[in-house]
């Protein structure tokens, strides 16, 4: 009914039914476009609703003015890659190294210093910290949601802006979900491959009201093992999430957002083993487990704007989360966390201010005679604070940003952390940006209470001896990692179809962490044979090694056809490590990135349901040379029979059987590769 | 000739072509527009549907102003409108620029992404009979009037019922029922 009124209604004025002129305009748009633009008008509500859009503009315009290194993949080009974790979709971004270690593990890391225990990365995921406070990483296997419902990950490289916390050495990642408006209605989807056996996700979003919006998901993966003879990484996870919006009078919003996982990944580890090497049977004992992961969060945030038109934004989160090492570690972790924030305009000032408080408390075990931990039980409190004006020195043209962040953590005090950023606008379509900054890393709970076994050099014809190597627990760190990075970048919409952006940094790092002088001791096991002795020899976790590093970033978008999009990325990563007291340990930075990387991806829109996207990617060798570079690539076909139905065929790592991306660190584990794989999704909307 | 011979790259290529020539060439009506082109139609269809108090306008000849405030993102399909007529009105468009903040004289006010940070203070200001839409995540729950929104490769719109009350304005029913968040509205009309 309500469409015949309207088309009714469109028709009294031209006269030919709107779905002629449709036509009319489609015909145009192949033959030429200035002429189309005249007809926008004729269209009825109705027609536009049920158009499709064909040149999508990128999402977050307003970043491309941002003095900072940029870069956002919309939900959009997340389903378009074919991804099915948030780590293979971050492969999109330059300046950013991920590396998987078969089918549960991940390394990723920005501007280098990459690792399954990667470091120096802040991921937050809808204003959550998701970055672990026992190793100062992300748990990526972990890590996961229902990827429908991403809006977009931001990813801003370099130490990032003040107002983000702490630990956002090389760059913050930020995963923002669609609020619950955008994700009416129902969604079911299954897939079936031959790594990604079978996932299956269902979503469903309602109103309570007029401003209040809900949705509730729901979501399982079964994941083969990376190498099926040995079955070393199966990981099975299922989650349920939530999502309230509401708007209040006033423009003031409330969101309400909650998740709870469990996830079981498999893994091995191989345990350095003083006995067996003494009976020659080998240095390491393979310990296959299944890491268990479990856990439940809750985030609230309430956004008003204050009588004077400045904005109020705060935010709380809590959760708890499990994990569990059969052999190894179990760790019960319960963090809170409240954030204020503050901004107002006054003039041609931007000034923001905010303040937060986290405590987080822990209870961890371990249960192997390899890794041993000083504290059982611990407090971390975390208070931070920071203050960030926003001066508009030539309106439309030139931007002068300062700001710093102080915090103040259990082991190290005071930290500060300023930035100070100019961005130029000459015209519309160009932005060049300069930035100094300054951030630092605060030591991670393992790095001060963990001592571990890290491997056992066999003997020799000089030292006849087995020697294990021990990193030993300092107990407390005093000095935390810092960082001093200078960015430079260039952003231009070149023509209406083309856009470039260009990033350049050299930073500098000391205090990073390393071991001390090692101290050689000779010990003892007992064997069936007797005692047996051997070498011991220990090193202190504390700061010790400089670094520098410097890079060029690459990213370029461009719309060949209204129905073809290429988009390219490249990266150039030079590190240097030194090490000044030639401590063997966290040489282990040394070789993590690849010299160059690249990625290239085109989705192009077949047909009016068809949609074919292709994505090529080139990594370079690592560890002077133990991986060795590769090409991969991805390929997507999706159609649409039905508007609500959409059946997709992804092939992923199709140029190789297999291939290797990453050999374990720290922990030593058995090297894993990546294989090709298939799956084929059916999604409905109802 | 057996296919499954080849490398798996190339079976899968192969397929994709026989796929590809199943399917044909494109229909003839593949309705696609740019973004900029929808939304512009948008702001013409709100600016039908939609009843502007009398006093809005100075007089019988007065121009319906549409207006764009920031970053130009509409670009030569907003000037499309400009010249058609609505409620026996010419269209006039105008350009704003960023960082404006007088918008009398404006009977639509598109507010555009370049303009996130000042969205709450634009639409603070609730000018009477002033539409404000715009493109920017959640701006009727900010209290803007018609929001604009990509879902499903479509752009839909969103309408605030009390915002466009505050600003006078009357809403047909076919617009509101076609508005995504039409069934949230029902208890009001």
């Amino acid at each position: 009914m309500k469409n015949e009124n309207l088309r009714n209604h469109d028709s009294t004025r031209g006269g030919a039914t709107p779905r002629l002129r449709l036509v009319v305009c489609a015909c145009l748009i192949v033959f030429g476009t200035s002429a189309l633009a005249q007809d926008v008008a004729v269209l009825s509500l109705e027609d536009l609703l049920n158009t499709e859009v064909s040149t999508v503009s990128r999402k977050s315009q307003r970043l491309s003015e941002t003095a900072a290194a940029v870069f956002v993949v919309t939900g959009d080009e997340i389903q378009r890659s074919g991804a099915t974790s948030i780590p293979e979709a971050l492969r999109m971004v330059p300046g950013v190294q991920v590396a998987r270690m078969g089918n549960a593990r991940w390394s990723v890391s920005a501007r280098g210093f990459n690792g399954r225990f990667a470091n120096k990365l802040l991921v937050l995921m809808d204003g959550r910290s998701i970055y672990s406070p026992l190793f100062s990483g992300v748990i990526w296997e972990q890590e996961d949601t229902l990827l429908e419902d991403i809006d977009r990950i931001e990813v801003i490289r370099g130490p990032g802006a003040a107002m983000w916390g702490a630990n956002a050495v090389n760059g913050v990642i930020n995963i923002i979900t669609k609020r619950a408006r955008a994700t009416q209605g129902g969604m079911v989807s299954a897939s079936a491959g031959n790594e990604d056996r079978a996932a299956a996700a269902v979503r469903w979003g309602g109103a309570l009201d007029e401003s209040t919006h809900y949705r509730v998901w729901a979501k399982g993966l079964r994941r083969d093992a990376s190498d099926d003879q040995l079955n070393i990484d199966p990981n099975h996870s299922a989650r349920a999430g939530f999502r309230l919006d509401k708007s209040l009078d006033g423009g003031a919003r409330a969101s309400l957002i909650g998740e709870t996982y469990r996830v079981r990944a498999g893994d091995a580890w191989e345990r350095p083993d003083v006995s067996a090497a003494t009976l020659s049977t080998g240095f390491v004992t393979p310990m296959v487990v299944t890491a268990a992961h479990s856990g439940s969060n809750v985030v609230g945030r309430y956004d008003t704007v204050l009588g004077d038109g400045s904005e109020l934004g705060l935010q709380a989160y809590f959760e708890h989360s499990r994990l569990d090492v059969p052999w190894a570690v179990s760790d019960s972790r319960d963090t809170a966390d409240v954030d204020l924030q503050h901004r107002l305009h006054r003039g041609s000032h931007d000034f923001m201010w905010g303040m937060g408080y986290r405590v987080s408390r822990n209870q961890i075990h371990a249960n192997t005679a390899n890794f041993s931990l000083l504290r059982d039980r611990r407090l971390m409190r975390l208070f931070s604070a920071f203050a960030h004006d926003e001066w508009t020195l030539v309106p439309d043209r030139l931007r002068l940003i300062a700001g710093t962040k102080i915090e103040h953590n259990g082991s190290t005090g005071w930290e500060w952390q300023p930035n100070v950023r100019l961005a130029w606008t000459p015209s519309e379509t160009r932005t060049v940006w300069g930035a100094l900054s300054r951030a630092v890393r605060t030591p991670a709970q393992a790095e001060e209470d963990a001592s571990l076994d890290l491997q056992i050099i066999p003997p020799s014809s000089t030292v006849p001896l087995s020697n294990l190597i021990r990193a030993k627990a300092p107990g407390k760190i005093e000095r935390a990692e810092k960082v001093t990075s200078f960015d430079l970048g260039y952003r231009e919409q070149l023509t209406s179809t083309l856009s470039l952006d260009i990033a350049a940094f050299a930073a500098r790092y000391s205090d990073l962490r390393t071991g001390s002088l090692p101290e050689v001791g000779m010990a003892f096991v007992m064997t069936p044979r007797g005692p047996v002795p051997y070498l011991q020899t220990t090193t202190v976790t504390g700061p010790g090694l400089e670094a520098s590093t410097r890079g060029v970033e690459l990213a370029a978008d461009w719309h060949p056809l209204e129905a073809w999009r290429l988009q390219a990325a490249y990266t150039y990563l030079y590190d240097h490590i030194s090490d000044p007291l030639g401590a063997m340990r966290e040489g282990g930075y040394q070789g993590k990135t690849p010299r160059h990387s690249a990625s290239l991806r085109s989705s192009w829109n077949l047909a009016r349901n068809w949609q074919f996207d292709g994505w090529l990617r080139r990594t370079g060798g690592l560890q002077g040379g133990e991986v060795a570079g590769y090409n991969e690539l991805d390929l997507r076909l999706a159609w649409r029979p039905v508007r609500d139905l959409e059946v997709s065929l992804v092939g992923q790592n199709l140029l190789h059987r297999q291939h290797l991306e990453w050999i374990g660190d720290y922990v030593p584990t058995p090297q894993l590769a990546v294989e090709r794989a298939w799956y084929i999704k059916a999604k409905l909307a109802f | 000739m057996n296919l499954l011979r080849y490398p798996l790259i190339l079976r899968i290529a192969s397929g994709l072509l026989l796929l590809l020539l199943l399917s044909g060439s494109p229909p003839l009506h593949a309705q696609a527009l740019s973004e900029a082109q929808i939304k512009a139609g948008f702001l013409y269809n709100f600016a039908k549907y939609i009843e502007w108090p009398g006093e809005a306008f100075s007089s019988k000849d007065a121009s319906f102003v549409m207006c764009l405030a920031g970053r130009d993102t509409l670009g030569a399909s907003f000037d499309s409108i400009d010249g058609k007529t609505v409620h026996g009105h010419l269209v006039a468009v105008r350009r704003m620029g960023g960082g404006s903040e007088d918008f009398r004289g404006c009977h639509i006010l598109f507010v555009s992404e370049s303009e996130q940070r000042r969205v709450a203070s634009i639409v603070r200001t609730g000018q009477a009979a002033l539409l404000t839409v715009s493109d920017i995540d959640g701006f009727i729950d900010m209290g803007g009037g018609i929001g604009l929104l990509n879902a499903d490769e479509r752009v839909q719109f969103e309408v605030n019922l009390g915002a466009l009350q505050r600003a006078s304005l009357k809403a047909s029913s076919q617009l509101l029922k076609l508005a995504r968040n039409s069934s949230s509205m029902r208890g009001k009309n």
